[in-house]
C-alpha cells in the first residue's frame, strides 16, 4: 500500500510539474489566450503587494488581484498593439523549479513551485523571482487553475521599474 | 544633543514635515489647495485613511514628467485607448467615453499658487453615487455637492505629491538621478471600514493605478521613451525644465513644445 501510494504521489507530482512547464511555455511564447484558458471560471490570479504578502485583497492593495474577467482583459491588452510598455514585446524565459505537491483533497490539488522569470526588452535585462502557490482542479481529464498566487522575493519593484509582463 | 528638529504642522489630520526654518507656514504654503483637499477628503464621510499595501516602483525618466503627466487629461486616447475602449465598458460596466472627447467636461488646469495645480473633470457616467446627493446638498450646498459628486480632482501639491481622487491614490516621486525616479503610491480609502466600498476601491487601484495595472506600465514606458526620443533636444529641455516646474503656465508651455504622451502616442 505504501509503495502504491508513493507511486501515485510520484505520478501526480510529474503530472503537476508537466502542467506548470506547459504554462510557462505558453507565457514565454506569448500564447496568452491559451494561458487564460488554463483558468477555471471562478479562478483568481494574485500578486500581493510586496510589503506584506499575507494580507487580504479586500483589505489592502495588491499588485495583481484578477478574476477570470480581469485575466482576459489583461490578455486582450497585452495581445493588442496599444500596450506601449510591451510594444515591442519583452523576451522572457521562465524557470520553474522546486515543484511540490502539498495536498490533494478530492479533485483539488495544492502545489507550490519556485520561479525565475528572465526578461529582456530593448537591451535591458531584469528578473522576477519568487514562489507560486497553486490550487489546481481536474476538468475533463486536464488541470485547470483555480487559484494562482505569485509571491515575489523582493521588497520593491524599483529595480525592474514596473511589471508589464505576466509574472 | 543638538539634534535638528524639523517643523511639523497638520491639515485635516495630515502631518506635513518641513526641514527649513525659513519656509512659510503650512497653511500659507498650501495656498489655494485647501478647498480642493477638502473636496477630496470629504468624499469619505468618516474621514480618509491610508490603508495597507504600498506600490513602490521606478521609471527611467525625470521626476517632473510624472507630475506633468498626472495633471493632464488629453493623453487618455493615445496612451490609454484600450482602457477607454475595453476596460471601462467590459469590466467596469460603464458607458465608454468617446476617446476623442474624453477630456471634455474637464475644467482647465487651475493654478493654486506656490506651484500647486489641480485638474477637475467629469466622472464617467454611472459612477456618481446618487444616493448621496440629497444629503451632500444639505451638508455642502448644491454647487459644492455637484462638484464633489459629478467631478473628480487630481491635485498636485508642489513639488511632488499627487492626490488622485478618482483612483483613490496618493502618489509621490523622488529623483535619484536626473533621469531616474522612484515612485511610491498608497491607497486612500474611507477610514470607516465599509467592506464593499474598500474592496471595490482597492480593486480599482489594483486594476488601474498599480505597477502592473493597465495604464501604469504604458505611461511609465512613455516617460522613458520620451527621454530617449528627446535626447537631441536635451539642451533646450534643460533650459526650459527648471522654469517649467515652478508654475503651471510654464507646464503648459512645456506641454505644447514636447508633450511626452502625445509624442509617443503618435508613434
Amino acid at each position: 500500500m505504501t509503495m502504491m501510494r508513493a507511486s501515485a504521489d510520484r505520478e501526480l507530482h510529474a503530472e503537476v510539474e508537466c502542467f506548470l512547464f506547459e504554462e510557462a511555455e505558453l507565457l514565454d511564447g506569448w500564447r496568452l489566450d491559451e494561458w487564460a484558458d488554463l483558468f477555471s471560471e471562478d479562478a483568481i490570479n494574485h500578486v500581493p503587494a510586496l510589503d506584506d504578502p499575507s494580507r487580504d485583497p479586500a483589505q489592502s492593495v495588491f499588485l495583481v488581484a484578477d478574476d477570470l474577467t480581469r485575466i482576459r482583459s489583461r490578455v486582450r491588452q497585452l495581445a493588442g498593439d496599444s500596450a506601449w510598455a510591451e510594444n515591442p514585446r519583452s523576451q522572457t524565459r521562465r524557470f520553474i523549479t522546486n515543484v511540490r505537491v502539498s495536498a490533494a483533497e478530492g479533485e483539488t490539488i495544492s502545489a507550490t513551485a519556485n520561479f525565475l522569470v528572465h526578461r529582456c526588452r530593448m537591451e535591458r535585462i531584469s528578473t522576477f523571482a519568487g514562489q507560486y502557490r497553486y490550487k489546481l482542479v481536474r476538468h475533463n481529464g486536464r488541470f485547470k487553475i483555480a487559484e494562482r498566487k505569485a509571491l515575489l522575493a523582493q521588497d520593491t519593484l524599483r529595480s525592474q521599474g514596473t511589471m508589464s509582463i505576466i509574472v | 544633543m543638538g539634534l535638528y528638529q524639523p517643523r511639523m504642522q497638520s491639515y485635516r489630520g495630515w502631518l506635513f514635515v518641513c526641514f527649513s526654518r525659513e519656509t512659510e507656514s503650512l497653511r500659507d504654503y498650501l495656498a489655494g489647495t485647501c478647498g480642493y483637499l477638502d473636496m477630496i477628503l470629504d468624499q469619505d464621510e468618516g474621514g480618509s485613511a491610508v490603508v495597507p499595501g504600498t506600490h513602490e516602483y521606478s521609471m527611467r525618466a525625470n521626476w517632473k514628467l510624472l507630475m506633468e503627466n498626472t495633471v493632464d487629461v488629453y493623453h487618455l486616447n493615445s496612451t490609454h485607448g484600450r482602457y477607454l475602449r475595453d476596460y471601462v465598458p467590459k469590466v467596469l460596466g460603464l458607458k465608454s467615453p468617446n476617446p476623442r472627447t474624453a477630456h471634455e467636461g474637464s475644467l482647465s488646469p487651475n493654478e493654486l499658487g506656490n506651484g500647486h495645480v489641480v485638474i477637475e473633470y467629469r466622472k464617467f457616467s454611472g459612477v456618481a453615487d446618487e444616493a448621496k446627493r440629497a444629503s451632500w446638498e444639505a451638508r455642502f450646498g448644491k454647487e459644492r455637492a455637484t462638484r464633489m459628486l459629478d467631478y473628480t480632482r487630481t491635485l498636485l501639491l508642489f513639488p511632488n505629491t499627487l492626490f488622485i481622487e478618482q483612483r483613490r491614490v496618493i502618489r509621490t516621486c523622488f529623483p535619484t538621478a536626473p533621469d531616474f525616479s522612484e515612485i511610491t503610491a498608497w491607497p486612500l480609502m474611507p477610514a470607516i471600514d465599509e467592506p464593499e466600498v474598500r474592496s471595490s476601491g482597492l480593486t480599482y487601484i489594483c486594476r488601474f493605478s498599480g505597477p502592473p495595472a493597465m495604464p501604469r506600465p504604458t505611461t511609465s514606458r512613455s516617460w522613458s521613451s520620451f527621454r530617449e526620443i528627446a535626447r537631441p533636444f536635451r539642451d533646450m529641455l534643460s533650459w526650459t525644465a527648471p522654469a517649467a516646474c515652478s508654475a503651471s503656465i510654464r507646464f503648459r508651455a512645456m506641454k505644447f513644445r514636447c508633450a511626452p504622451s502625445g509624442v509617443v502616442g503618435a508613434i
